[in-house]
């Protein structure tokens, strides 16, 4: 499209105004996203072909259904109590020892957002850690921001683990093979980095008493579990869902139809209501997100980028 | 009926009371909440038993309830230990909790019809509310002293 200068020079301001209010939290990032996309088509740089119907100049709409497919995915399998097992059974086989318990929690948490979304799993795990550190008897903080930590870089290691990933993969053409491949070696180094590094950095949070420690050996983490047969149904779930993704070169299939094949097979299969399977949907994360695709797409539309 | 027929004598406790006392008067006496009185003497706010327990209750649980079975009997048995040392101030986040205004405190005037106390009972979502007269606070009305007085006669 050859845009008159006014206009690309109004696409700049406009970009960089909801960049600026974005990054200073001037204005909630979703208004900042939706307003500076609304702009791009009020000075007609962009129009609904380019901005709806277009996945080089608006909306990718692959990136917003994985997400939104994934979403329902977690907010169904959070239902089984899955992320307070692992916990608790991690923390029992650390012996309540902070240390061992820390490096066991920020695994399960690497692990669990190479396959979720970060956010969500750090919400998930975060709960369970503060049971843990009330019984072993230390402050949580230090294990907090350990497992934020870890989920990022476990994040960093697939496709599905974070959602620039998927930007990343939707607009470069990678494969879920292509990310494990290239990043999965490196994530795990960084992992094993970042646990020795864990040691000295939350140094202060590791301080307890062994007393009190064995008091984690009485929590009964098979309690958490509350319906077995969804969790079957779930991991099932879930394992084909992975599955397809890594068979995306041989299948065709887009992740985005994948995760969206697997959020409906979980629900038909674990009969939640539509309150409980759409719980964990951050709404707001995929509005950003279009706000977002359509004013970069403006960018590129009026030859910017 | 008027809301000064209905008053019957209640003990009340100050913010800077133990919370572990405030709460045995309350299980003592079977008593769904207490009247927290300011400096003067006058009617402050309701501390529900319910405020009691969500207290008590890590604040973990609360978020993922789930997390309520994994304790042994044990020491499910010993969850309210947190009220150990523990002021009745504490008990009630204090900027949340504290009524802002006037209207807001659980307080009825003497001459108050049934209708009007269970409108500020739902309002503040107390079990109790204090009856006043010239700022004295003549006593307190239950739920249950209320809705025995207002069912109707079979």
């Amino acid at each position: 499209m050859n845009a008159p200068t006014w206009q690309v020079a109004l696409s700049i301001a406009v970009f960089a105004g909801a960049y600026v209010t974005i990054a200073t939290e001037w204005v909630h990032r979703v208004k900042a996203a939706l307003v500076g996309a609304g702009l791009m088509l009020m000075i007609g740089a962009t129009d609904g072909d380019a901005a709806f119907y277009s996945e080089e100049t608006g909306i990718d709409w692959n990136v917003i259904f994985l997400l939104l497919g994934m979403m329902v995915i977690v907010s169904v399998v959070k239902q089984t109590g899955v992320f307070e097992y692992l916990a608790i059974w991690a923390a029992k086989q650390a012996q309540g020892r902070p240390y061992r318990v820390l490096v066991l929690l920020c695994t399960i948490t690497a692990v669990a957002s190479a396959a979720l979304d970060n956010v969500t799993t750090v919400l998930l795990v975060a709960p369970v850690t503060l049971l843990v550190c009330d019984r072993i008897g230390v402050r949580p903080e230090g294990f907090l921001i350990a497992e934020a930590l870890a989920s990022n870089i476990g994040g960093a290691a697939t496709l599905i683990g974070d959602p620039p990933n998927i930007i990343i993969a939707s607009r470069a053409d990678l494969s879920f093979n292509d990310f494990l491949v290239n990043m999965g070696p490196i994530v795990v180094v960084l992992m094993g980095v970042f646990l020795l590094l864990a040691r000295w950095l939350f140094r202060r949070s590791f301080t307890y008493d062994a007393g009190r420690a064995a008091a984690v050996m009485d929590l009964d983490e098979r309690a958490a579990i509350r319906d077995r047969t969804l969790l079957v149904r779930c991991l099932l779930v879930l394992v084909a869902v992975l599955v397809g993704f890594s068979l995306h070169t041989l299948l065709h299939i887009d992740p985005s139809v994948v995760a969206l094949l697997g959020a409906g097979v979980l629900v038909l299969v674990s009969g939640t209501t539509s309150e409980e399977f759409l719980e964990d949907v951050e709404w707001e994360t995929l509005v950003f997100f279009a706000g977002l695709f359509v004013m970069v797409g403006t960018l590129v539309n009026v030859g910017v980028i | 009926m008027q809301a000064r027929d209905l008053a019957e004598e209640f003990p009340v406790v100050r913010l800077d009371d133990d919370a572990l006392e405030a709460t045995r008067l309350m299980t003592d006496q079977g008593l769904p909440g207490l009247v927290v009185v300011d400096e003067h003497g006058g009617p402050l706010v309701v501390l529900p038993a319910s405020q009691v327990l969500r207290f008590a209750l890590p604040e973990y649980i609360e978020e993922d309830p789930a997390l309520a079975r994994v304790y042994g009997e044990r020491e499910a048995d010993t969850f309210c230990k947190e009220l150990v040392g523990r002021k009745v101030r504490e008990l009630m986040p204090g900027r949340q909790y504290l009524p802002k205004r006037d209207r807001d405190k659980p307080v009825v005037s003497a001459a108050a019809t049934l209708i009007e106390v269970a409108s500020v009972m739902t309002r503040q979502h107390s079990p109790v509310v204090a009856v006043v007269d010239d700022e004295q606070i003549l006593g307190v009305i239950t739920v249950h002293r209320l809705l025995g007085a207002a069912l109707p006669r079979s």
